[in-house]
């Protein structure tokens, strides 16, 4: 069974251990990592941040051609040149999405034409999303943030990180929108997870990835899931293939 | 053989749970070739009755997969009585203790009771940092997790009881080893630590005597952290040990082969 991570990062302390990622990638029989950056992890980064974090991402391709796919990171409060980036990125990079990460909620009015750009390139949005009781960072989307900007954009594709965090959820709140994702990513393994994603959303809605934790664990967490083998064929690797057209 | 060192029986009050109860943590066990998995009982984060929170690991005594935990509230008037009633019941193979849900510290002597208890009888302590990601409790039931330093502190004050840390993150873990670790009686369970490659790195750092696994099963599947320890890049015996031979040792449950 084919298996690609379709949200991973390029490591914060010591972006050369990319190596090492893609190692332990080839040992979980795992083909392909879709990587972005996110620099150093700052809540607002600089373009110039951004740039230099794109800069990883496209080392990271070249180095392992074939293994890893890139995604390029935005602040999308960096107006015009942001776009350039992106443009930059898509266009002269060859990579395969957009990721969001909480520079921005992702309904705030500067995300919007970063999403309308996303459409025109054809290329999905990896929106991080959590709900969280003990409280969001300050422009940390929420599911219902997605969904919401979902349904102003139906032409986009969007990729809901983590299924919100909050699982149940955030299955629950992206429903409706046809044009979401969620990925398996960024949090233990609750009994029963996947199976709920998959009875929420159908198995064509839900990818898996890893966010850099344990790679044994986390494709675990798909195989050992009570779906069908078709199901789990399309969350390790089928449904990011069709998005990303990989 | 595999040895799951942090299971639970019972209900969980938040979310359905498919494998609730002894068949399905039977069923569970059987999926993923798990011989014996050290059970505590759910009710005891919320009932205030260690008798009534404890009534299911009293019976479990004949189990031949299941090996019964006492968790304990220390907290509560007639603590003592009920570790009297434990002492009588040789299955008992540990003491549980959740003082995030019971709400005390481990450094303010709420839990003298439990070691001394555990001292004298020559059994372990478990003590899970958490029961759920404390991001998705409910609003109204939002419990702290464990802090390191309270454990490796009590661990230091009780250098002849094994203490067994449970579901806690990677970093965590590694704070806890790095404080404890030298004492001899701190061990880590493998059931929560998410950090790509964490099991190899700490078998480098800390030797696989101070590792074991669990699988805070019925709450989470065994299988994802299982195969953290199945696919780790270490050698077969040093996995035995973690998944197994620690366990075995420690609890005393070569007896029950």
């Amino acid at each position: 069974m084919r298996i690609i991570d379709a949200h991973i990062h390029i490591p914060r302390e010591d972006p050369s251990g990319v190596g090492n990622l893609v190692r332990a990638a080839e040992r979980n029989r795992i083909g392909a990592l879709c990587f972005s950056s996110l620099g150093t992890w700052e809540y607002e980064p600089s373009l110039e941040a951004c740039i230099r974090a794109n800069g990883e991402v496209e080392e990271a391709m070249k180095r392992y051609p074939g293994k890893v796919t890139g995604l390029c990171y935005v602040n999308p409060a960096s107006g015009e040149a942001g776009h350039e980036e992106f443009k930059k990125c898509i266009r002269g990079l060859k990579m395969r999405g957009l990721k969001l990460w909480v520079a921005r909620k992702c309904t705030d009015p500067s995300v919007g034409p970063f999403i309308e750009a996303a459409i025109e390139y054809g290329v999905p949005v990896l929106q991080h999303a959590w709900l969280k009781s003990t409280g969001n960072l300050p422009n940390e989307s929420t599911p219902q943030d997605v969904a919401e900007m979902a349904s102003k954009y139906p032409d986009a594709t969007i990729i809901m990180a983590h299924i919100g965090g909050n699982w149940e959820v955030g299955a629950q709140a992206v429903k409706g929108c046809r044009n979401v994702l969620v990925d398996t990513c960024g949090t233990i393994c609750d009994a029963g997870m996947i199976e709920y994603a998959v009875k929420m959303l159908g198995a064509e809605r839900v990818v898996y990835g890893s966010d850099n934790c344990d790679f044994a664990g986390q494709v675990a967490k798909v195989l050992s899931a009570e779906i069908s083998e078709e199901g789990k064929e399309l969350i390790l690797s089928g449904n990011v293939e069709r998005v990303m057209k990989l | 053989m595999i040895v799951d060192v942090n299971a639970f029986l019972g209900l969980w009050s938040f979310r359905n749970l498919e494998y609730s109860g002894i068949e399905g943590l039977e069923r569970l066990m059987e999926r993923s070739g798990i011989s014996r998995a050290l059970v505590s009982p759910l009710e005891s984060l919320f009932y205030v009755d260690n008798w009534t929170a404890n009534a299911a690991m009293l019976k479990l005594a004949d189990s031949r997969s299941l090996s019964p935990i006492a968790a304990i509230n220390p907290l509560l008037p007639d603590a003592g009585d009920f570790l009297r009633e434990v002492a009588d019941h040789r299955a008992i193979r540990g003491l549980k203790l959740h003082p995030g849900y019971h709400g005390y510290g481990l450094s303010d002597g709420s839990a003298t009771l439990a070691f001394d208890f555990a001292e004298k009888r020559g059994i372990p302590v478990i003590i899970p940092v958490r029961i759920q990601d404390e991001r998705l409790h409910p609003r109204f039931a939002i419990v702290p997790p464990t802090s390191p330093k309270g454990l490796a502190e009590v661990a230091k004050l009780y250098r002849r009881v094994k203490v067994l840390v449970c579901n806690a993150r990677s970093d965590e873990l590694t704070e806890i080893l790095d404080n404890g670790g030298s004492w001899g009686n701190l061990y880590a369970v493998v059931s929560w630590a998410q950090m790509e490659g964490f099991v190899a790195s700490a078998v480098g750092k800390y030797g696989c005597g101070r590792l074991m696994w669990g699988s805070n099963m019925p709450l989470q599947y065994p299988e994802p952290t299982l195969e953290q320890i199945k696919k780790a890049d270490i050698e077969v015996g040093e996995k035995r040990r973690i998944l197994a031979e620690n366990a075995e040792e420690i609890f005393n449950l070569q007896d029950r082969q």
